[in-house]
């Protein structure tokens, strides 16, 4: 099986995020990258299906922050190919609905029946990704997904998860698309000294990639961090009066169901 | 002329012929034995720092190892805490030792020296001593084969026990039986030949009363020597055919041991009897061959002459046996173990050597150094009392572990285990499942390599190795130099290699590849703690200071440390010094990483923090932290194994990955340090907080103010300040200069008990299984002295978990857990 | 632009009409009541009448029945969702945030090339523009957006909006998509079966609700009401390690570092102090509420909510007080 992996840079919420001069946007000078959460899944799943069922897997994403390093990384965990999508502005990534044809061009050559991409990425506001590639290439489409198992060449057998822990499990023909959310298991540690092997040995096939016009439908008036909320706002009084005012605040938040 | 050693009395030249065929025979297969041992740890890698053998041994003389090896290898000096073992050992060895070369030496007196050059040194009162000794041996020898039988089948300690899987089928060789057998057979040979002299002695005796004989019919027979076994026929009843000028004991001295002495000397020694000389001159010097003569005396003549014989036999071939198993069993350890202790390394014991920076996966990945460590275990088993994992029920045994890869060498044939190809580095993880066996498959196409376990999984299983603490309770009491956690970290590396780690050591890791800490915190937040209890905090980048404070992971953001790391703070500024940060730059030192097995990480944060080191200006480096104390101190060398900071621009475009600070540009600007003034921490000392509370306090900079004189305390040794580093008195002086009642817990110094944090274990789960946790039995211990209130601490990591401790355990109440810092901080500023 | 309508998915996983779509149609209400629009609630279903009971809160309920929407399939419902927006021409499609509505929210942006806003948690008309509050970077950040272009998808995170609770007098409708729901591309993703987490100790980390108890429950016996407590709020009962060490608990409900991690909606701590390697493991937790009788515990950093008090004298009359709420 030919699978393609997206991955996404998205900014390191342990460091703290920083609203930009415009007021409406992420100041990304002062932020750190990581490698999407979802995405590190969507990478293991598609090694784990290979290793299962033969294959290869090319990793591909979009030139901004990190990526090479994230690149490496897959090719030091076994991804067969990694390329970087060249789309002229190194110093962000396009929203969802932009990025989705530029994968597209790339994807369409590599003809690989599957693509896997995470489900979410923490960053998106007005778009999801692998849903864009999906309607973009024309491919059915599943996500939040946990696990993936081949049943036979032309289709999957595909979990998505739903609240308890249940599965729904679909078939889905291929080639398709897949919103990860966890792989089987989860992500492989790679030691460092693999990543530096890997970034001696493997090459980054960079790829220019057309640009599509980015349709703004949904305009940021403004964006701010919520209120801190300090400490615990602290319940006070007898213990029925305590009971009825957390009765009452679980009944407002929607959790007696 | 005096006396001399009767020789091969009674034995017949048969049997003297045979003897002596035999030893050729008995040494080729020494020899052969001991060359086939030695080959197997010839497949092992080269030992780094060694080079050529000679040179080595060399440069270890010269560094005063003889005399180290003198007392530790001859006199077993690494046993001195088990004065019954160390008794009995001794015993033991130099029992064997001086039988074996009294025996060589009488060898080579008679047939030799005498035989062949008619001079003889074993006589006169020469004689008489060397009887002495050798008796006072074979007495030693028995008193040390009593005790270690005592110890075996009375005492019975669980580290005795049976190996679980036995190297081969001589592990149940019964040893201490054959040598008490040796020692025994020994005596009654002696015995049965002193009784035989005694019945010579009495007929002499009656002769003179009876009939006397003119000494000049003193001539002695051209007759052959009658043959042993025919002798006793004639003997009590004197033939009336004897020429009646020759008494009947002449006959049979000259026939039992005359042989061997030329005319005159015969005749003298024909003469020394006949005035009533012992027939053998040293007899009384033998005293308890000489008793045992007593005992046998009343037996009839040929009785003791084939009872003689007959044990002159066995014991001879036992100690043929003997020597024979030397390189077949653990006897082996007689050769293995001095070599061992001659060729330790002379490394601090904090710097790990790495030999196979991706791990060892096969036998053959072990250096040769190693591979002679493990095969000279005596399976003592002292690894294994002291072990903090084994005594808690974690899956680990050091012993075990050392009994199982030797086993695995043992049966390994030395052609495969080399023949077999290196294997070659996989590009990528692809091919070997994550989580499934890594083990790699046999290289070896032989199907006698194929039948033999793979040293992981089926010899030594992920649980086992991932057990060790790293605290080195076990290398450091093991009587034959074997350094177990050497092994299990090189082992622990090709788990690593091949992603197996588990689940929270795996956060853990990425989180030091991308934030230099395993809390996966902002590196920002590294001096926040201080920051927000209103310290200063200077940037020893920016502002030259005297001390540079190398915080760690634990000091700086585990929440139940900060209160020590501020008690210190406040300290160092009453001290009135200059203490400055690396800041954000400064990352975990790498000193657990590096034993969890992440060499390639260590790396990383090496040179990261000497990229930082060399940016800031101080004139010594300080921390609270024992971990980063140890590496620091003893692995961050200008060039170990390959310069560090020739990874430094790999280890940027890396932390580039988690956006941690450095930047790829700056990277590169830093040339490699090679040399040693470029080095960052060329002349700069490195000192644990405590040392430098203890000097403080000497020479009047903190002064106490109020001494604790109502705290009872116990003081717990962390692993890494105390084994590793030898710094156990300073903390023992701050605690007097306190004026607290110190009590001293049973295990503490180099017998300290470890937290059970060490090697990374703090990072990993819980071992499933375990009956209680090694802090908890440490806090168990500490309750046990009357009266103690506050368990003393010098490591943040301790500090974490004995806080935990007492609350699982559930004395909150009753013990308390502070850092040294917080207690001086209490008598150096009262309110 | 002329449309004021507000249209809500209802979604019926497991023939269940999901807990979020009162929230919806209480959102869907205040919006409509701006653009002066109606509530119309879509169920695609084979048979949906059993679920209109519950969505009285719309004007409007658009049944879709078909038998490929026996269950849920992402390309037959989106087709149909399609087919029903393209004939109603709504304002906005109101989307919760659940498994289902990851599917189908985005692909009918895609398709529609219609405006989505992920995150919801504030929806308003401003000025006459649509305009929503949306939570991103893990809530980090909150981006206040407008949105000109209909039908704006939006995807409500649940938890935000009162549910309606105006039993008003639905208008029920039925509607036959003019397109094919089974074959062809509809068929590229099949539903095979519903796959139950195995019987044996629940799983904490799928928990919604969860009750953490730590050394302040002092004794063994003080487990059980805690128990009916977690019942009630149909929650599971986990636990520090203290408490599992102990064994009075099995190590599936661990939570911390060397235990599970979770992120309920609801963590419930009781007399657990808070010590770092138990906050690591419920810290992602959506609503924390502690109970301690140390008002130092760290456990109240990390909590929205803290109750300084004996949590045995809080147990029973929270238990009741639920018990009276989930009766009503």
């Amino acid at each position: 099986m030919k699978i393609a992996v997206v991955i996404r840079q998205v900014p390191d919420l342990i460091e703290p995020l920083e609203v930009d001069s415009t007021g409406k946007a992420l100041d990304l000078s002062s932020a750190a990258f990581v490698l999407n959460e979802s995405d590190d899944h969507a990478l293991e799943q598609a090694l784990l299906l290979k290793e299962k069922h033969g294959g290869s897997v090319t990793v591909l994403g979009i030139d901004f922050g990190d990526v090479d390093s994230s690149l490496y990384a897959a090719a030091a965990k076994g991804a067969d190919q990694i390329i970087k999508l060249l789309w002229g502005d190194p110093n962000r990534t396009p929203p969802p609905q932009q990025a989705a044809p530029m994968y597209a061009e790339v994807l369409r050559p590599l003809g690989p029946d599957l693509v896997l991409v995470g489900v979410q990425a923490h960053d998106e506001l007005d778009g999801v990704l692998p849903a864009e590639l999906a309607v973009c290439l024309g491919w059915p489409y599943v996500g939040v997904v946990r696990g993936v198992q081949a049943a036979n060449g032309k289709s999957l057998l595909v979990c998505k998860e739903f609240p308890g822990a249940v599965m729904a499990q679909f078939e889905v023909r291929l080639p398709a698309v897949l919103g990860i959310l966890g792989a089987e298991q989860p992500p492989r540690y790679v030691p460092v000294s693999r990543i530096r092997a890997a970034m001696k040995t493997a090459s980054i096939a960079e790829q220019q990639v057309a640009v599509p016009p980015e349709a703004v439908r949904v305009e940021v008036a403004r964006l701010y961090p919520p209120a801190p909320t300090e400490r615990a706002e602290m319940l006070t009084g007898s213990p029925e009066e305590v009971a009825s005012r957390i009765a009452a605040l679980l009944e407002e938040k929607g959790l007696l169901r | 002329m005096t006396f001399t050693r009767p020789l091969m009395w009674n034995v017949p030249a048969t049997a003297e012929l045979i003897f002596y065929l035999l030893i050729p025979v008995v040494l080729v297969v020494i020899i052969w034995g001991i060359v086939w041992r030695i080959r197997k740890w010839t497949i092992g890698q080269p030992e780094p720092g060694v080079g050529s053998l000679a040179s080595y041994v060399g440069r270890l003389l010269r560094s005063g190892r003889l005399a180290e090896w003198i007392r530790t290898a001859l006199f077993q000096g690494r046993l001195r805490p088990d004065p019954f073992a160390l008794t009995m050992h001794l015993a033991i060895f130099w029992g064997m030792v001086v039988l074996f070369l009294g025996t060589a030496v009488a060898t080579i007196d008679q047939d030799i020296a005498h035989l062949l050059f008619h001079w003889q040194i074993l006589r006169g009162k020469l004689y008489q001593g060397f009887e002495l000794v050798l008796d006072l041996f074979g007495v030693v020898l028995l008193v040390g084969v009593g005790f270690a039988g005592y110890r075996r089948l009375v005492q019975r300690p669980a580290r005795l026990a049976a190996p679980t899987r036995p190297v081969s089928f001589w592990d149940s060789f019964p040893f201490l039986r054959l040598l008490a057998l040796i020692a025994i057979t020994g005596f009654l040979v002696e015995g049965l030949r002193l009784a035989q002299g005694f019945h010579l002695e009495a007929q002499v005796r009656q002769t003179q009363t009876g009939q006397q004989t003119p000494s000049g019919s003193l001539t002695p027979t051209q007759s052959p020597a009658v043959p042993g076994h025919q002798a006793p026929a004639n003997l009590g009843s004197p033939s009336p055919e004897q020429p009646i000028s020759k008494p009947i004991w002449q006959t049979q001295w000259l026939a039992l041991a005359g042989e061997h002495w030329d005319q005159q000397h015969q005749q003298a020694e024909l003469e020394r009897i006949q005035q009533g000389g012992p027939v053998f001159p040293a007899a009384s010097w033998a005293p308890v061959g000489w008793l045992l003569g007593k005992l046998f005396q009343n037996a009839s003549f040929p009785t003791l002459q084939t009872w003689h014989q007959l044990l002159w036999w066995i014991h001879a071939l036992l100690a043929f046996l003997f020597m024979i198993a030397i390189p077949w069993t653990k006897a082996f350890h007689l050769i293995s173990s001095p070599l061992n202790l001659l060729l330790r390394a002379n490394r601090p014991v904090g710097q790990l050597p790495v030999a196979a920076p991706s791990g060892v996966a096969k036998l053959r990945d072990f250096t040769w150094q190693q591979l002679m460590q493990i095969d000279s275990c005596t399976w003592c088993g002292r690894c294994q009392d002291v072990c903090p994992g084994y005594q808690c029920g974690f899956p680990l045994s050091p012993k075990e572990f050392v009994q199982a890869v030797d086993g695995l060498l043992l049966r390994s044939p030395v052609r495969l285990a080399k023949a077999a190809v290196p294997q070659a580095p996989s590009p990528g993880l692809s091919g070997s499942g994550p989580k499934g066996d890594s083990t790699g498959g046999s290289a070896s196409p032989a199907s006698k390599a194929s039948s033999l376990p793979d040293l992981h999984g089926q010899t030594v299983s992920a649980d086992k190795l991932w057990a060790c603490c790293t605290c080195r309770a076990c290398e450091d009491i093991c009587p034959v130099g074997i350094e177990q956690p050497r092994a299990i970290i090189d082992m622990r590396r090709h788990l690593v290699d091949q992603g197996q780690v588990d689940e929270n050591l795996q956060e853990a890791l990425m989180n030091l590849q991308r934030y230099g800490n395993s809390f996966g915190q902002s590196p920002r937040k590294r001096t926040e703690g201080l920051q927000k209890a209103g310290l200063p905090v200077k940037d020893a980048r920016k502002h030259p200071v005297e001390f540079l404070w190398f915080l760690g992971d634990y000091a700086a953001y585990d929440p139940r440390v900060l209160e020590a790391t501020q008690a210190m703070a406040r300290l160092f500024s009453m001290a009135g010094v200059s203490v400055g940060f690396l800041m954000d730059k400064e990352q975990n030192a790498g000193n657990d990483v590096r034993r969890v097995g992440e060499e390639g990480l260590f790396e990383m944060l090496r040179d990261k923090n000497l990229q930082a080191l060399a940016a800031a200006q101080c004139q010594a480096i300080v921390t609270t932290d024992p971990h980063s104390y140890n590496t620091l101190k003893n692995e961050y060398l200008p060039s170990p194994n390959g310069s560090p900071g020739e990874n430094i621009a790999d280890a940027a475009a890396l932390s580039a990955d988690g956006g941690s600070c450095v930047s790829t540009d700056a990277a590169l600007q830093t040339k490699p340090t090679s040399t040693d003034d470029q080095y960052p921490l060329a002349g700069k000392s490195i000192f644990h907080a405590v040392e430098l509370l203890d000097r403080w306090i000497a020479d009047g900079r903190l002064p106490i103010r109020r001494r604790l004189e109502h705290l009872t305390v116990t003081y717990h040794d962390p692993c890494y300040l105390g084994r590793y580093n030898g710094i156990y008195d300073p903390p023992r002086r701050v605690l007097a200069w306190l004026g607290v009642r110190l009590l001293e817990m049973p295990r503490n110094r180099e017998n300290s008990f470890c937290c059970g944090a060490g090697g990374g274990r703090i990072w990993m789960k819980d071992m499933p299984g375990i009956h209680v946790r090694p802090a908890e039995k440490r806090i168990h211990e500490a309750l046990q002295l009357p009266g103690v209130q506050v368990l003393v601490v010098a490591c943040p990591k301790d500090l974490v978990m004995f806080q935990d401790a007492v609350k699982t355990v559930g004395v909150e109440d009753r013990l308390k857990v502070l850092d040294i810092s917080q207690l001086v901080l209490q008598a150096v500023n009262p309110e | 632009m002329s449309a004021s309508d507000i249209l809500v998915l209802a979604e019926t996983p497991r023939g269940n009409l999901s807990g979020m779509v009162a929230e919806l149609l209480g959102a869907a209400r205040s919006l409509a009541t701006a653009t002066g629009g109606q509530v119309i609630a879509v169920l695609l279903s084979n048979d949906g009448t059993p679920f209109v009971s519950g969505l009285q809160g719309a004007d409007r309920i658009v049944l879709v029945n078909h038998p490929s929407l026996a269950e849920y399939s992402p390309l037959p419902f989106l087709a149909a969702l399609q087919a029903v927006i393209q004939a109603q021409t709504p304002r906005a499609v109101l989307i919760g945030s659940t498994s289902i509505g990851w599917d189908i929210a985005p692909l009918l942006a895609a398709r529609l090339n219609a405006p989505l806003a992920l995150g919801c948690q504030q929806i308003s008309i401003q000025d006459g523009q649509l305009a929503a509050t949306c939570s991103l970077c893990g809530g980090k950040m909150l981006a206040e957006v407008r949105i000109q272009q209909a039908p704006a998808i939006l995807m409500v995170l649940p938890g935000n909006f009162a549910p309606a609770n105006t039993p008003g007098k639905a208008h029920l409708e039925t509607f036959s998509p003019p397109v094919e729901l089974s074959g062809g591309d509809s068929a590229g993703v099949v539903f095979r079966q519903w796959i139950l987490p195995p019987p044996g100790d629940i799983d904490i980390t799928t928990q919604t609700i969860l009750v953490g108890v730590g050394r302040g429950i002092q004794q063994k016996e003080n487990l059980e009401p805690i128990q009916q407590l977690a019942e009630i709020l149909g929650g599971a009962v986990c636990a520090s390690r203290p408490i599992v060490d102990q064994g009075w608990l099995p190590t599936t409900r661990q939570v911390g570092k060397s235990g599970m991690t979770v992120k309920p909606k609801l963590y419930l701590a009781l007399g657990i102090s808070g010590a770092p390697e138990h906050v690591e493991g419920m810290s992602g937790s959506d609503l924390i509420i502690a109970v301690n009788t140390d008002p130092k515990a760290p456990i109240f950093d990390i909590a929205d909510y803290g109750v300084q008090m004996d949590l045995m004298d809080l147990v029973e009359p929270l238990t009741q007080a639920i018990q009276a709420k989930k009766a009503r």
